[in-house]
């Protein structure tokens, strides 16, 4: 990895850091759980990942097994991002009921 | 305009949207419209990354996605809501298997060029992949009471073996990032791989199951820290800062939930190494295990 990319995807790192921690620190207990279940959905992202590594050219070298790996992935993170998102969906409408009565 | 600057420019507006749904999902009134939004943003960022001029061969991507958002569906659907913390465990689980496959796949197809940084990080993306993937498991498997006894295991000597453990992991990685294309190197992997799972299931089994939601909060964070190890091996910008995210604010999230039962946050994050005294919880502060902490 060339230095000077390093350097700039560190910079983006410490500033998310810094970011994840504050954004939702004033969050209210009752959110916690909904939160959870919602940060869970959006590590689903890394089905960016493996979409591009399921996508490796045909017969190139070890491109193949590593393909199928990569489609399992896609997979796996789409459960992971979809089954999530609807989880989410469903606690906040629980809350919301809640409310109401 | 050209495809791959398109392509970023979405990454940055879905990098906009985790920003601003993260902040919304912090609110009762406007949750929903921030799920909505990084709904969408996520969304955004499959549709362009499909596009990449990278992607060969389509068939193992669709395939993938329409199973994988079938079941997904159905899961996140048929979850009675006595059973959603738990639920949230096990795709957590996925996600960091997801992410351990992909480093996998990465260091099968190009063992070469990835030089020191690249071995770290890709070592860094299993390694947490993987014990996010058993933990994970095994902390659902605990809460249903399905193959794991629901009772915290302890046993004498087990801060030493999840040390172990731990250690072996280190040394298998510098091993491995110092050289990846020797031939040893597989070997390497397969080992911080395996001990990786071990390491996992070390880190939930003496937990308590009133304390498994904090647990799974904190394994999310872990599962953060692989997404964003693997946008470094892949030099992708919006897998470290949706990475970053989940696992800042995991740990943050982790650290208002000791706050709440009255425990050390080291409890939860290096109770497995380190023999820790335990501090009974009085039990209204003790919520039942499918009512997660509120």
């Amino acid at each position: 990895m060339e230095t000077t990319v390093l350097t700039f995807l560190l910079l983006i790192l410490v500033l998310a850091i810094f970011l994840g921690f504050e954004i939702i620190a004033r969050a209210p207990a009752l959110l916690r759980a909904p939160l959870v279940s919602g940060s869970n959905s959006i590590s689903g992202i890394t089905v960016l990942g493996a979409i591009l590594t399921a996508g490796l050219a045909k017969g190139v070298g070890n491109n193949d097994v590593a393909a199928l790996l990569g489609g399992i992935a896609v997979a796996l993170a789409a459960i992971n991002g979809v089954a999530g998102f609807v989880l989410t969906d469903r606690m906040l409408d629980l809350f919301r009921g809640k409310d109401k009565n | 305009m050209e495809l791959s600057t398109l392509i970023h420019i979405v990454y940055l507006l879905s990098a906009v949207t985790f920003i601003l749904g993260f902040k919304l999902m912090g609110h009762p009134e406007s949750a929903k419209s921030g799920l909505l939004i990084s709904g969408v943003g996520m969304v955004a960022a499959v549709i362009v990354t499909l596009m990449d001029v990278h992607i060969e061969r389509y068939e193992y991507v669709l395939i993938g996605i329409v199973v994988g958002a079938a079941i997904g569906l159905r899961m996140g659907k048929k979850t009675p809501e006595s059973k959603m913390p738990q639920m949230v465990g096990l795709l957590n689980g996925f996600g960091g298997l997801a992410s351990f496959l992909v480093a996998w796949a990465e260091f099968h197809a190009h063992p070469e060029g990835q030089g020191v940084t690249g071995g770290l990080v890709l070592w860094l993306a299993a390694v947490f992949g993987s014990l996010t993937f058993s933990g994970s498991v095994v902390a659902w498997a605990r809460m249903e009471e399905k193959f794991f006894s629901s009772k915290a295991i302890t046993y004498s000597g087990q801060q030493l073996v999840s040390s172990a453990i731990l250690l072996g992991i280190l040394v298998s990685g510098l091993l491995f990032a110092a050289d990846t294309v020797a031939p040893e190197a597989y070997r390497c992997f397969a080992v911080f791989a395996v001990l990786a799972l071990l390491l996992g299931i070390a880190l939930v089994v003496h937990i308590s199951l009133a304390e498994m939601p904090v647990m799974v909060c904190l394994l999310n964070s872990y599962s953060g820290i692989a997404v964003c190890a693997t946008g470094f091996l892949l030099q992708n910008p919006l897998l470290i800062v949706a990475g970053a995210l989940v696992a800042s604010s995991g740990i943050s999230l982790t650290l208002n939930m000791c706050k709440d039962l009255g425990r050390r946050a080291s409890y939860f994050f290096l109770g497995a190494f380190v023999v820790h005294p335990h501090t009974t919880i009085s039990p209204q502060n003790n919520p039942a295990p499918g009512n997660k902490t509120s």
